[in-house]
């Protein structure tokens, strides 16, 4: 019994052991993928009508949704908030609370999280095909390097959109909650703008926006590694997108925190 | 010329090619040939420097393929080389004008008043021009690997790789394909590398046949050598029989 409980122990650890090594080398392939594609972002000129093409399809296109989730959000955050300041006779900070909701964490996080839905399942999915279907490989053979010429511009329009999404959230968001708060609970108009503009500092906006771009470079980098490194068949381009969805809306929850925590300590020291 | 020497090349306990050692004559056709699975695409892959043999060397030309690390130099070579995948591998997102002009566009250095005739040219050669607006979606297969023929060609590269360029196709439309290279060969002049399992068909644009199994060159010689050749194992793969000294794994 005590020998067989040792082989095991032993065989749990060995399990374990080849687990952390293939996490840790996925990690490692992860970041030496980022670091090629970052190198050749400086190293060469853009291709700017790929770039143009890519700011359209995630950019342009995310904007309705966007938009319309932005709106609903500004909303529900604005009953949301009049209903618990209400417990301290604070409805006069109905704005203050929907602005800096929206513009510190609601905003960035959850236009990562769309974009991430619909567009970078898209792309995993379309670069995962052209690895399928050899256009990758046709691509290579025809002295034309797919770093460069796909992930590129999707990662640096990701970087480039992600922050003007957020902001249209913001901004559409907080035209929701004032509809709201103003229309529907008796908030102050005055009030709910002239509180929203004396809470609302650079620092909140300056916070915003790197969440932002932070949250667009996971995106994009997400997306691309997990197209080009599918592996084959339908199963395969199946899987990847998943698993670009899920680690990226991951990374972002995860990411969030701690540049939330590292930013209010920078901002308020 | 092509020269490949001891070229071997595993995927994990699986022994694809043993120590090949071949040349590819300039200006000539040679098919590969033997049943799935024996390394073809493998070691054309190899040539245009998509995979990393084990062990070996593949020369074209003065340059060492097999020795080129960086990117660029690799580039340097497949600038030399058109490859015509199994399935097309066209750009979906791309119209045929587009597919076929790609070699030129990429690569910068051609303008659009120099590229367009160049397009229609080819286009013109192969049969293309009621197609050139169309999605690779929008095609047939046989037409997709004939706009795939052309971007091979588009650039007037001097060696061209075939990989299996009848598979999916019926057998009208595939002698289409035979005589396409037949005719791009008499037009181009290029060396020719085509991958097949399809016999006797694929000697019409043979000038010499290899044939490959379990990982080693068992054939090497004219279409018609191999037809009067008496080794048990080339006999049964002409024939397509399943009894015989090679296995179906």
């Amino acid at each position: 019994m005590g020998t067989l409980s040792v082989e095991r122990v032993g065989r749990i650890v060995i399990r374990l052991s080849t687990l952390a090594h293939q996490y840790i080398s996925l990690w490692g392939a992860a970041w030496v993928f980022l670091g090629r594609i970052l190198y050749r972002l400086f190293r060469y000129r853009p291709r700017f009508h790929l770039l143009i093409v890519q700011l359209f399809q995630i950019g342009v296109n995310s904007s309705l949704v966007i938009a319309l989730i932005g709106l609903f959000t500004g909303a529900v955050l604005a009953v949301q908030a009049e209903y618990t300041l209400t417990k301290f006779g604070a409805t006069a900070f109905t704005g203050s609370a929907v602005a800096l909701s929206l513009i510190r964490e609601l905003g960035p996080v959850l236009t990562a999280l769309m974009v991430i839905g619909r567009a970078g399942s898209a792309i995993t999915a379309e670069i995962g095909i052209m690895k399928i279907t050899e256009q990758i490989d046709a691509l290579r053979s025809m002295a034309v390097d797919p770093l460069s010429y796909l992930m590129v511009p999707r990662l640096l329009a990701g970087l480039l959109a992600m922050p003007l999404l957020a902001a249209l959230f913001i901004t559409v968001g907080i035209a929701g909650g004032y509809a709201v708060a103003v229309g529907l609970l008796n908030v102050s108009s005055g009030v709910f703008i002239s509180e929203m503009v004396s809470s609302v500092s650079d620092v909140d906006v300056y916070s915003g926006f790197i969440k932002s771009s932070v949250f667009g470079l996971l995106f994009g980098w997400t997306a691309c590694y997990k197209g080009f490194t599918c592996s084959y068949g339908a199963v395969g381009v199946n899987k990847a997108t998943t698993q670009s969805v899920v680690t990226a809306s991951v990374s972002v929850l995860v990411v969030d925190y701690f540049l939330t925590s590292i930013l209010t300590r920078i901002f308020l020291d | 010329m092509i020269i490949v020497r001891n070229l071997t090349k595993s995927f994990g306990s699986q022994e694809v090619l043993r120590d090949i050692n071949l040349e590819f004559e300039d200006g000539k056709i040679t098919t590969v040939v033997g049943p799935s699975g024996v390394g073809k695409s493998v070691l054309l892959k190899i040539i245009i420097g998509l995979i990393r043999p084990d062990g070996g060397s593949v020369q074209i030309g003065n340059d060492i393929i097999t020795d080129l690390r960086r990117e660029a130099e690799l580039n340097r070579v497949r600038r030399r080389l058109g490859v015509l995948f199994q399935g097309a591998a066209l750009f979906d997102s791309m119209t045929v004008f587009d597919n076929i002009a790609f070699p030129l566009t990429a690569r910068g250095g051609a303008s659009r008043s120099e590229i367009y005739p160049k397009v229609l040219e080819m286009a013109d050669a192969l049969g293309l021009e009621e197609f050139l607006s169309l999605l690779p979606g929008e095609i047939s297969m046989g037409t997709r690997k004939r706009v795939g023929l052309a971007r091979a060609l588009i650039t007037s590269p001097e060696i061209v790789l075939f990989d299996e360029p009848n598979t999916f196709l019926d057998p009208l439309v595939g002698q289409e394909v035979y005589d396409l290279i037949k005719l791009s060969r008499e037009r181009w002049k290029f060396t020719g590398i085509v991958i097949s399992h399809e016999l006797p068909e694929v000697f019409q644009v043979s000038d010499r046949v290899v044939m490959l199994l379990k990982g080693k060159v068992i054939f090497d010689g004219k279409p018609e050598e191999m037809l009067a050749c008496h080794d048990p194992r080339v006999v049964q793969f002409l024939q397509g029989k399943t009894d015989g000294p090679i296995q179906i794994q």
